[in-house]
């Protein structure tokens, strides 16, 4: 399944529900990872487009490229990990071409102000910078 | 005591069914019926531009513009020195820091502020400092927000030029003890700026008794209109000051050069341009609004709810008030959960509040925090309106907050 197809079917999940019932599931998302990366909450890895704190750290690894992403917000840490999900174990090719914006959708405009939207939206292309980096 | 439903029943925006529990009035005030009113009043009946109109419509516009002006420095107990109107308090700053202090200011002098201030107190000195060579001094806070008196006296010296301070803090509303920190500037003869943005539609302000050579503040945090605020100062040092811009109305007779030119006396030497007519009468309106409540009853209202929100969030596992705020300001920090978060949560339950810094990083740094909730009223403000900002804070930290 294309990353293109995974991110309609993450939407679907969404949709159809009241504001206060997804912000729940973000929340219920947030809540089953893993304890805050304290390691890499530091300010070299901070990315500083986002309204919340987010830090971000993408490096070469036996296993390929590697991300680490953290927020001190559990809907930014849930909305990174959703993005995680659709981009894992995807090869570097499809990464690179790929569009992901699902957080664009209507439905989650109760959720995101504006600066943490555009936040969002610069992460992808960094992401895809940093594949470019470490394929070469 | 106040009629609260009289008050709200003032402000047409609580007419409306799906207006949210507002408390966010640091940020804005909203506005009573009597600002809108004369605001509409000026754009219907007397709107033409002032100065030298040579007909009624413009006289008009005149005298409301003017007694604007006289009732704010009335307001202030001013009349020792100048209302000068601006956009806001961050346009009242540049023009101290680039019209008075930047000629002043060179290598080896310096400029004093407080690590708790807005950073439209901050980011102008700085700034001026950069451009002039001279040292930007910050005082610092302790970690509940006060300030380290005691350093602030001591970084005070004979080369500082001004020190500029907020009597409030916006992002914690700590009050600052003002009165003992411009005497002590005094001592060494040094001017000091009050940035007033938070606390002059909460307390009275005497500014003969209080001293100050400058003092600012922003319309439409005291229930005036956006986009007009004041910069009041005493007579002489508003006469040592340049113009911080340029333009017409603040000209008497233009030279041949610039050094020829010849300014309108004060407070026009100062507002270059078209000033905000409508701003002004509408500000006017607002003082006039508060005084027929009553600043005392004002304060005495929005202590209560202060009371009630500190006490009430301290007893919330997790939830902690950051100092001991009395003016109207409650910040807050909840164990496990980012400001972000809480607020996108508020406003689903229809409860409007601030989140993050504030335009206060430096206090967020000292504090060792990267934001807060805060929680701000207004005369409007009711207690049912604190108490479901709390219990909503509790169902928050009980669901989602781990531990």
């Amino acid at each position: 399944m294309s990353i293109g197809d995974k991110q309609k079917q993450l939407l679907l999940q969404f949709q159809n529900m009241d504001d206060l019932t997804r912000f729940d599931k973000l929340l219920a998302i947030a809540m089953t990872l893993q304890a805050p990366d304290l390691e890499l909450r530091k300010e070299e890895n901070r990315f500083t487009a986002c309204q919340s704190n987010l830090w971000i750290k993408i490096a070469p690894s036996e296993l390929g490229t590697e991300i680490r992403i953290d927020s001190d917000s559990m809907i930014v840490r849930a909305f990174t990990s959703l993005l995680l999900s659709l981009i894992s174990g995807e090869t570097d090719a499809e990464i690179l071409s790929c569009k992901i914006d699902f957080w664009n959708d209507a439905c989650f405009d109760e959720l995101l102000s504006w600066r943490t939207r555009q936040g969002l939206n610069a992460l992808i292309p960094y992401i895809q910078k940093m594949y470019d980096y470490h394929k070469l | 005591m106040i009629d609260i439903q009289d008050i709200r029943d003032s402000f047409p925006c609580f007419q409306r069914k799906d207006f949210p529990v507002y408390l966010d009035s640091a940020a804005t005030t909203q506005k009573p019926e009597c600002v809108l009113q004369a605001l509409t009043d000026y754009y219907t009946a007397s709107c033409s531009n002032i100065h030298r109109g040579n007909y009624r419509l413009s006289r008009s516009a005149d005298d409301a513009y003017f007694a604007a002006r006289r009732k704010i420095n009335r307001y202030l107990n001013g009349e020792h020195g100048y209302t000068i109107f601006t956009k806001g308090v961050t346009e009242a700053i540049h023009m101290v820091a680039f019209g008075f202090c930047a000629p002043r200011l060179s290598p080896g002098k310096n400029v004093i502020v407080t690590a708790t201030e807005h950073h439209s107190n901050y980011l102008p000195w700085q700034a001026v400092c950069q451009q002039t060579g001279a040292e930007f001094r910050v005082a610092s806070i302790n970690s509940e927000g006060q300030l380290n008196l005691e350093e602030y006296e001591k970084l005070i010296d004979s080369n500082t030029e001004l020190v500029a301070f907020p009597s409030i803090a916006n992002s914690t509303g700590i009050a600052l003890p003002i009165e003992r920190m411009i005497r002590v500037a005094h001592e060494d003869n040094v001017p000091v700026l009050i940035d007033a943005a938070q606390s002059v539609a909460h307390t009275k302000h005497d500014l003969l008794t209080l001293d100050c050579e400058f003092f600012c503040f922003s319309g439409h945090k005291l229930y005036g209109p956006t986009g007009i605020g004041v910069l009041w100062g005493k007579k002489d040092f508003l006469e040592r000051m340049e113009p911080y811009q340029y333009g017409g109305g603040m000209i008497d007779q233009l030279g041949a050069t610039f050094r020829q030119n010849a300014y309108q006396d004060l407070p026009e030497r100062l507002e270059a341009g078209t000033p905000p007519i409508a701003g002004a009468i509408g500000l006017a309106a607002a003082t006039g609004y508060l005084e027929s409540i009553g600043l005392n009853k004002v304060q005495s209202h929005e202590q209560t709810l202060t009371r009630l929100t500190t006490a009430s969030v301290s007893a919330i596992p997790g939830a902690k008030v950051i100092g001991s705020p009395h003016h109207a300001v409650v910040a807050i920090t909840l164990d496990g959960a980012s400001p972000y978060d809480l607020g996108v949560y508020l406003d689903m339950k229809n409860i409007a509040v601030r989140c993050g810094s504030h335009c206060s990083q430096p206090t967020m740094s000292a504090l060792g925090i990267s934001g807060t909730i805060r929680v701000s009223f207004g005369i409007y403000n009711t207690q049912a309106e604190a108490e479901k900002f709390c219990h909503e804070l509790a169902c928050f930290a009980r669901k989602y907050c781990k531990g």
